[in-house]
């Protein structure tokens, strides 16, 4: 018995567990159809993806399915088994959208450039163009008589052109000699009354009420597909053909005009060096450095960055130093212990807190109101004056920091309130035989040994601010706007002013930049989180604790 | 009575205690008037029946819940629908964060295995990056995945948990494996013994005992979602699949003053969620929300 308790201390020990229950035949046949799904499904993405051009994405989902198969087939990664959905989710939304940034950050995915060549090729394909000396045909439409609703047309050349009538079916072209009429027959002008699985359309009627549903369809296969003819569409229907040929080094030939447009950085252009026209766009490619390179030497780019930069740190500073010198004041005045009801004060206190923080700024932005809110109302009366709070950049800074002071210093108050407690009482004795007063205390011994105890927690609260979408987006979205600034707004911070970039309205999504502007950000977190943990030391405590 | 007052003005140091606790009485009346201050005003504005900013008044002229009746009934701004989406992402996300997590935390605690040192630094390490800061990335993530698999694209509830999901492990996985290794292994043996597979053991004996630190771990995603705006902003487009927290500032963003009263109708609502839950919780959430960073 006891040996047996030995043995299985040692495999849990070792991680070399047989699972007992699930080890059985119908556990371990269980585990292959699970797997079996998992990869089935596995397989049919990666294809998609890969098709799709989407490499790095597909690299990854490959490599989390190898990761999962491992885990369950082999018994020495059995403990792996149990982080399979969380590692799932945390390689596949977080580590692969890492690696994407900084790869995107290095490209030139912006609009113009948002395509993979493949991507591109699948929108230039279809577009079909009629050359001049292009073959008319009139048309009479035939539409399906149950199931899904097709047209097909039945297609006579005009005059003067040579070929033989055809029935241009969705997808399907047939010499009309070759069509098996049925029983239907052919009126004076050698179009059947109908055909098998269709009826025909009267004239009157596609004119009237089908020609627009009609105009944008191809009929016909491959190569020989027929639209009606742009000038007079109710008369005739011609031959198109397809406009665009791709070459293998990615250059496009226009057919319609006979030119060779060819690509530079993923953007097409002429041989004159024109622009392509539409709907030729780009495809993207690696670049470089350009976008770091722009941040840095471009005036117009580095300019709204760097007083976006400087908004961020202060703004993160601010917030973190004035929610904290209200909530310790608070905390401080509530912890002398003959105030009667401060459990019921300090739950009071703590009710900005519970709000959710985007109910919280936008009904602050209504009180604030220039004109109408309730605040500058109650300023105009006292002193004829109000407040600019979204119109004036100091103003409208002072207002977002108003509101973070408002949901912040109860968490502050909370945490220094704890923190006031687990200070012994008898430190200070020592302080009052020197004759210290209550203010040479407080800076001598309160207040080190707080920030101590709060100090990582107050450096998490900047890193969390630094990154206060919320709050910045729902006061006034970054505004007001710097002129001549691009998108970049004066309390615009770095995470608002990345979202502005990628999917801002008006002036086009540039991911790659965005993306440069998130490695940055990137960079700043990191380097307050490797401070915090050098600082604190707890770096230690963590490592100790696993 | 009088000579209680005589008592404590002739008293130095009790007089001296009576003007400190007065003043700090009169600070704490100060902050009380700032923390209240937005809120009687937003109470008074939903029940205002003129219903726009510019007609507030505290007291309302004419008072009643017109806004919340038209706040309920009109489609034009589908309330209900955002606020159960809202509820609906949260729970889900809350609940699928805490069996995920809960999963990794048990093999952290009961197993030990090569690379799990590197694994629990890693998970500690990834958290500190907030998954808004690649939101492009994701963005295009999703719009990639939703283009074959279009229930888990933009637009659906799919996409949006899993980035919701994306973070649940994380600090919260340390949260729950400091709780699992205070439960006696001698339970989980004595079952093994019995014949309890790993999964029994987990699910039967160990999950219902570590109910307190769950409830903390799910109560505070549930917050985090339903207070998320980058993610539902950038995936969530359609009125119909809207969260609260995008629902509520797009439809008042465009008409400040005239829908002021509707709106504050809703974001008292929308509120109410998230602060009976932290007032009710209170203390039990203290310890995790203040002790976060550092304790294992």
């Amino acid at each position: 018995m006891a040996t047996e308790t030995q043995n299985i201390k040692d495999t849990i020990s070792t991680g070399k567990v047989r699972d007992m229950l699930t080890g059985s035949l119908s556990g371990i046949i269980f585990r292959i159809i699970a797997l079996g799904i998992i990869d089935a499904f596995a397989v049919w993405f990666v294809i998609n993806l890969v098709d799709n051009q989407a490499w790095i994405l597909a690299v990854f989902v490959s490599a989390i399915t190898l990761g999962i198969n491992a885990f369950f087939l082999s018994d020495k990664l059995y403990a792996y088994r149990w982080f399979a959905p969380g590692l799932t989710l945390m390689i596949l939304m977080i580590v692969y959208p890492t690696v994407f940034t900084v790869y995107a950050a290095f490209t030139n995915y912006r609009d113009g450039n948002l395509l993979t060549t493949s991507q591109l090729r699948d929108r230039l394909e279809p577009e079909l163009y009629l050359p001049e000396d292009a073959a008319t045909y009139s048309w009479t439409a035939f539409r399906t008589t149950s199931g899904e609703e097709k047209f097909a047309l039945w297609l006579i050349p005009s005059e003067g052109v040579e070929g033989e009538p055809l029935l241009a079916e969705q997808g399907k072209l047939t010499l009309a000699s070759e069509v098996d009429l049925g029983d239907f027959a052919l009126d004076e002008d050698g179009v059947p009354e109908g055909l098998p699985g269709y009826e025909r359309i009267r004239r009157g009627q596609a004119i009237g009420v089908y020609l627009p549903t009609l105009s944008g369809i191809k009929f016909g296969e491959g190569d020989d597909l027929f639209q009606f003819y742009p000038q007079r569409p109710q008369d005739f229907a011609a031959k198109f053909i397809t406009r665009f040929e791709f070459n293998d080094d990615n250059s496009i030939l226009d057919k319609s005009t006979d030119t060779l447009y060819k690509p530079k950085e993923g953007s097409y252009y002429g041989p004159d060096g024109e622009p392509a026209p539409t709907p030729i766009t780009g495809f993207y490619v690696v670049t470089g450095f350009d976008n770091f390179q722009r941040l840095i030497e471009s005036r117009a780019i580095r300019e709204p960055f760097l007083r976006v930069f400087i908004w961020t740190i202060s703004y993160a500073f601010l917030s973190v130093f004035l929610t904290f010198a209200l909530g310790l004041f608070l905390a401080i005045v509530l912890n002398a212990d003959f105030m009667p009801g401060r459990a019921v004060f300090r739950t009071m206190l703590l009710v900005p807190y519970t709000l959710p923080a985007f109910v919280t700024v936008l009904v602050w932005r209504g009180l604030l109101n220039e004109e109408l809110g309730v605040v500058n109302k109650g300023f105009e009366s006292l002193f004829g004056w109000g407040p600019d709070w979204f119109s004036d950049p100091l103003w409208a800074k002072a207002g977002i920091l108003l509101i973070q002071l408002w949901l912040g210093f109860p968490y502050m108050m909370l945490i220094c309130s704890g923190a006031l407690q687990s200070i012994p009482r008898d430190i200070y004795s020592a302080a009052e035989v020197d004759g210290a007063n209550a203010f040479q205390k407080f800076r001598t011994l309160t207040l080190p040994l707080l920030l101590v105890a709060v100090g990582p927690l107050l450096i998490a609260s900047f890193a969390f601010n630094f990154n206060n979408f919320t709050i910045i987006e729902y006061y006034f979205e970054g505004g007001p706007p710097i002129p001549g600034g691009g998108v970049a707004g004066h309390t615009d911070i770095l995470i608002t002013y990345t979202y502005a970039l990628a999917f801002g309205s008006g002036r086009g999504a540039d991911y790659a930049f965005a993306s440069t502007i998130s490695i940055v950000i990137f960079l700043l977190v990191a380097t307050i989180t490797v401070f915090n943990f050098r600082f604190t030391r707890s770096w230690e405590e963590i490592s100790e604790n696993v | 009575m009088f000579s209680a007052a005589a008592n404590i003005l002739s008293n130095p140091a009790k007089r001296k205690r009576w003007t400190g606790y007065f003043t700090r009485l009169f600070i704490v009346f100060l902050a009380l008037l700032f923390a209240f201050f937005p809120l009687v005003w937003v109470i008074s504005a939903s029940v205002n029946e003129t219903g726009t900013l510019n007609t507030q008044r505290l007291i309302p002229r004419q008072a009643g819940f017109e806004n919340y009746e038209e706040l309920l009934t009109n489609n034009v701004r589908p309330f209900d629908r955002w606020m159960l989406n809202s509820i609906f992402l949260s729970s889900v996300a809350s609940i699928l964060s805490v069996i995920i997590g809960a999963l990794a935390a048990y093999s952290f605690s009961r197993f030990r295995f090569t690379g799990r040192r590197g694994l629990m630094l890693t998970v500690f390490l990834i958290q500190v990056f907030p998954n808004s800061l690649t939101i492009v990335a994701t963005f295009l993530l999703i719009q990639e995945i939703g283009t074959h698999i279009p229930e888990l694209g933009l637009n659906s509830y799919g996409g949006a948990l899993l980035v919701y999901l994306g973070g649940a492990l994380g600090i919260n996985t340390w949260l729950m494996k400091g709780f699992f290794d205070s439960i006696p292994r001698d339970l989980d043996e004595s079952a093994r013994i019995d014949g309890a597979s790993d999964w029994l053991i987990f699910w039967r004996i160990i999950f219902p005992l570590v109910r307190p630190v769950l409830a903390v771990v799910g109560i505070l995603t549930f917050i985090g979602v339903y207070g998320d705006v980058i993610i539902a902003l950038t995936l969530l487009k359609d009125k119909e699949i809207q969260t609260l927290a995008v629902g509520l500032a797009r439809f008042i963003r465009d008409n400040f003053n005239q829908e002021w009263g509707v709106f504050s109708a809703g974001a008292i609502l929308g509120a109410i969620p998230t602060v009976v839950i932290i007032l009710t919780f209170q203390r039990f959430l203290v310890g995790g929300l203040t002790e976060g960073a550092v304790k294992g």
